[in-house]
């Protein structure tokens, strides 16, 4: 059986795969755009004094 | 060693350039070993002679919830640091695990529950397992909430701690409920590893996965963590120098 047709168990198993993936990647989206605005915020700070 | 690397790297400056080093390491190692982990659990592993194909999705399922508990207890563990040692680093460390490890709880809840329907014909019930995790992610949001519900910052940080530090009773209660109490959820898997009840074909591509979410967690909180002592250092000299 190939791991594209597994019948009744697609919708299970191919979910499963998607949402970890996208938690993963929001996990590290979410960390690495608080750096990101945090950094613009203290140079933006250290231009303005 | 264990003290004197507390005081090294709880300098603000010192554990920001130490985890933006780190970080890429991590990330790229976790990130190869969950793709040689998913291609293995997908495509190399033979399917079960019960569940059929349906459980790969242990390969998805049991990383979440290993590093749900593991991110809750590395999260106690900064907070206890954070309240003995006055930490602000320690108390940032703590901070950055929460949504993370709120983030895998659910992922473990909902992957349990996909599993679940096919193999118990139901995606919840209130087993001492699936309600010791829920309660899980509870203390992860109150964590989150009360920590974002207090404006002074030291407060917030002792006091979220405290609930960090009490919930670490749930980690032992949530690894042997399947145990003490009768589950619908199966007994462990792998926590003994000299006798898994999985073979090896199917135990490899397991033990790659949950170590390169290990790595991967450790990206993360390298990087978010960075961005919160940056947060809370805002005023220092060594921050305006970045």
């Amino acid at each position: 059986m190939s791991i594209f047709d597994m019948g009744e168990y697609n919708f299970y198993v191919w979910t499963s795969v998607f949402i970890s993936s996208l938690a993963l990647f929001l996990a590290y989206y979410d960390a690495l755009r608080k750096h990101k605005d945090v950094v613009e915020m203290i140079k933006n700070r250290n231009q303005t004094e | 060693m264990g003290l004197k690397a507390i005081y090294k790297y709880g300098s603000p400056p010192n554990f920001y350039r130490f985890v933006t080093r780190l970080e890429p390491w991590c990330l790229y190692f976790g990130l190869l070993l969950i793709l040689i982990g998913s291609a293995g659990g997908l495509f190399i592993a033979p399917e079960d002679y019960q569940m059929g194909d349906a459980f790969r999705i242990i390969y998805f399922h049991v990383p979440s919830a290993y590093l749900s508990m593991s991110a809750y207890a590395a999260m106690g563990f900064a907070s206890i640091i954070g309240i003995v040692w006055r930490s602000n680093v320690a108390f940032s460390v703590a901070k950055s695990i929460a949504p993370f490890g709120a983030l895998m709880t659910t992922i473990a809840l909902l992957t349990g529950m996909l599993w679940g329907k096919p193999m118990w014909g139901t995606a919840w019930v209130w087993d001492a397992r699936l309600t010791s995790e829920f309660i899980l992610l509870l203390l992860y949001l109150g964590y989150i909430t009360l920590h974002a519900s207090i404006r002074e910052q030291k407060k917030a940080d002792r006091s979220a701690s405290l609930v960090a530090i009490l919930g670490i009773i749930n980690l032992p209660i949530i690894h042997y409920s399947v145990v003490w109490w009768n589950t619908l959820h199966q007994a462990s898997t792998i926590s003994k590893l000299d006798s898994p009840s999985i073979v090896g074909e199917m135990l490899w591509p397991l033990l790659v996965m949950i170590t390169g979410y290990m790595f991967f967690f450790v990206a993360v909180i390298c990087r978010a963590s960075s961005a919160e002592v940056l947060k809370r250092e805002k005023r220092s000299n060594w921050v305006k120098e970045i």
